[in-house]
């Protein structure tokens, strides 16, 4: 299970799967970090489909974090779920992200950026 | 002044009336009394007046004084005060030598503590009288010093005996009080509540249960004639012997009818055998599922078993003693035991507290509360009764060992909803697909019981991390067998349980998470787990590792 991405002029949203588990979380890690090494470094995260993750999730989430600042750019997540939002606050992750809650604000918001 | 003989103190010399203190200022009439006094088989110590009498009774003790009144520097009536007025002088025999036909000067000597006086001249035959009076006197009041001196020696040694007595028994009672079971629920549906008490420090009372592997629970209770060490000892025999019974019957699947375990004990502790002992018991046992009380009674008071409507069931036979008769048979008899129903034990020393005017408290008082406070918990109702009981006897200390059980079964709208017991296996060696396909199950399993979403999603985060764990970091055996992992799964109305038994090497290692920071690399899975997992235990037994994880279901 892997993610889709819709683009919108310089914003790339990536809609993740619905598990970022252990089982995929590699893999997904790969191509989000090529992805981002092809320039696509302005990134809404849409979790509204994901209903599970664990810290091998979160760890992808960090790897986005780190490349994105090493290379300039920004991202942003958009929609988790409570489940998965509760585990982003646990770890602190909210710290590292801006979240929303609507789409059209979260593209506008990594847009300006470039 | 000279000191005739230069007296060596030793503990004798401290009780010696062949030894005599003469003062007298006149050199002649020590001369003259001292002769005489040799001759009647004194040794004499000389001084010259009280001042130096005084002296000489600092450093040594001395049975016998002979003084005369008038002297210089201290005369022989300030002596005696003086004497008199120290313990430390002891309480030596003064005759006191006065002056011819002065009848006040005798008055004031005597007042001034002189034991008896002589006239001067002293003449020898009057001295020895004299003398042998003080000295039969002083060995009396000697003798009844040793007597009363070993009087209270035998006395701190009883006491010291007696205190040490009542250590050991204070000791005794806290381990008596250890057996007794805690309240607490027997099953999820058995609530317990004990109460102990015993009159004398230490009783015969004794009660415990056992559940056995059909969920059922054996309860019992003892009460082993009289109290004290002896019943006390008995007592605690007996129930290890019904512990190693039952736990023996419940090992082999093979639980004989109650009466037969009690047959058995009445075979093997015959009173004959223990000083004349005998004991009442009740034996009994809750089948949640047949909705039944089976019991053995004794000679053991009859229980209180009451419905959830308040019902009292009635019973009346009874039956003898344990120990008492070798022919004596018993039987096991059946009461429904349908949910809402209480059960109360008691040994006879709760209903025999008596009132000030001697009225015993009864089995219908303890009754009537049981009926009228039903709807309260085990705990809750056992309390009234305490309370109740020793407001009636008034009393701290019960004259009879008051031991209680009182057992409730919830009441089917009260009850929680079944356990539901489910088991789920992943190989040993697990791949991340594994863990993965088994976290779906367990998620599908636990939202079909109509989990909660966001109960559901912690756990099955924090079942992750840790299952995670034993696909990256952990060790397995390489010539093992190939056991799988096993989680089971148990759900109540209010919590959630995994009991995960696994092979590992070794126990992944799992402490207190770190100061964590969002950007850490790594540390966030155990952060998840000790944050979301209410209770986490692991233990090693037989070379696997079991875990226990309980979150709370509401």
């Amino acid at each position: 299970m892997s993610f889709t991405v819709s683009s919108y002029d310089s914003a790339n949203v990536v809609h993740m799967p619905e598990k970022l588990t252990m089982a995929n979380a590699n893999s997904v890690k790969q191509q989000l970090t090529e992805m981002i090494d092809e320039g696509k470094t302005n990134l809404v995260i849409d979790l509204a489909g994901m209903s599970f993750t664990d810290s091998s999730g979160l760890a992808v989430l960090v790897a986005v974090y780190k490349n994105i600042q090493k290379l300039g750019g920004s991202a942003v997540i958009l929609s988790p779920q409570p489940a998965v939002q509760s585990l982003l606050e646990l770890t602190r992750l909210q710290e590292l992200f801006e979240i929303y809650q609507d789409p059209n604000a979260a593209i506008e918001r990594v847009s300006k950026a470039a | 002044m000279n000191i005739a003989v230069s007296a060596k103190i030793s503990e004798q010399d401290h009780f010696d009336i062949n030894r005599i203190l003469m003062v007298d200022d006149s050199p002649t009439e020590r001369a003259r009394l001292g002769a005489m006094l040799k001759d009647l088989g004194y040794e004499v110590v000389e001084a010259c007046d009280g001042k130096e009498a005084l002296a000489l009774l600092e450093r040594d003790q001395f049975q016998l004084i002979l003084s005369d009144q008038v002297m210089p520097e201290m005369d022989g009536k300030t002596l005696c005060r003086t004497l008199r007025s120290n313990e430390r002088y002891g309480s030596p025999y003064v005759v006191m030598l006065t002056a011819e036909n002065d009848q006040n000067e005798l008055v004031t000597c005597m007042d001034a503590g002189a034991d008896d006086f002589l006239r001067k001249p002293a003449v020898k035959e009057e001295l020895r009288v004299r003398l042998a009076a003080g000295a039969r006197l002083v060995s009396m009041r000697k003798s009844v010093t040793d007597q009363n001196e070993q009087l209270n020696e035998t006395v701190t040694a009883l006491e010291a005996a007696q205190k040490q007595n009542e250590e050991e028994l204070q000791f005794a009672t806290h381990l008596q009080e250890e057996y007794v079971p805690k309240n607490q629920w027997l099953s999820p549906t058995l609530e317990l509540a004990t109460h102990f008490k015993t009159a004398r420090g230490i009783g015969g009372d004794s009660m415990g249960y056992v559940t056995t592997n059909n969920n059922q629970v054996l309860i019992y209770q003892i009460d082993v004639m009289g109290h004290g060490v002896a019943s006390a000892m008995l007592s605690f025999t007996l129930q290890n012997a019904i512990q190693q019974m039952l736990g023996y019957y419940i090992n082999q699947s093979v639980l004989p009818p109650l009466h037969q375990i009690v047959r058995r004990l009445n075979e093997r502790f015959p009173s004959e055998r223990f000083s004349g002992l005998y004991f009442t018991m009740f034996l009994g046992m809750i089948d949640e599922q047949a909705n039944t009380l089976r019991y053995c009674q004794a000679g053991h008071p009859h229980p209180c078993v009451l419905s959830e409507q308040g019902d009292m069931m009635q019973i009346t036979r009874g039956s003898f003693p344990v120990g008492m008769f070798e022919f004596a048979d018993f039987e096991t008899r059946s009461l429904p035991f349908l949910p809402g129903s209480s059960l109360l034990l008691s040994s006879d020393g709760l209903f025999d507290i008596v009132d000030e005017t001697n009225s015993a408290l009864g089995r219908n008082a303890i009754e009537n509360i049981l009926k009228r406070e039903r709807s309260k918990d085990a705990e809750t109702q056992l309390d009234i009764i305490k309370q109740f009981a020793y407001d009636w006897g008034n009393q701290e200390t019960p004259e009879d060992d008051v031991s209680v059980m009182l057992i409730k079964r919830s009441s089917e709208n009260n009850q929680e909803t079944e356990l539901n017991v489910q088991p789920f296996l992943i190989s040993l060696r697990p791949t991340e697909s594994d863990v993965e396909k088994t976290l779906d199950r367990i998620y599908l399993h636990l939202k079909l019981l109509n989990t909660d979403d966001l109960i559901l999603s912690k756990i099955r985060t924090a079942l992750a991390e840790l299952l995670n764990n034993f696909v990256e970091h952990t060790v397995w055996p390489e010539d093992y067998a190939e056991l799988p992992i096993e989680i089971i799964t148990t759900t109540s109305k209010s919590w959630i349980e995994f009991n995960i038994q696994e092979y590992s090497v070794e126990l992944p290692h799992l402490c207190p998470p770190k100061p964590y920071s969002g950007e850490s690399e790594s540390g966030r899975g155990q952060h998840i787990m000790m944050s979301w997992i209410d209770q986490i235990s692991c233990m090693r037994d037989n070379d696997a590792n079991l875990w226990r994880l309980r979150f709370k279901n509401s």
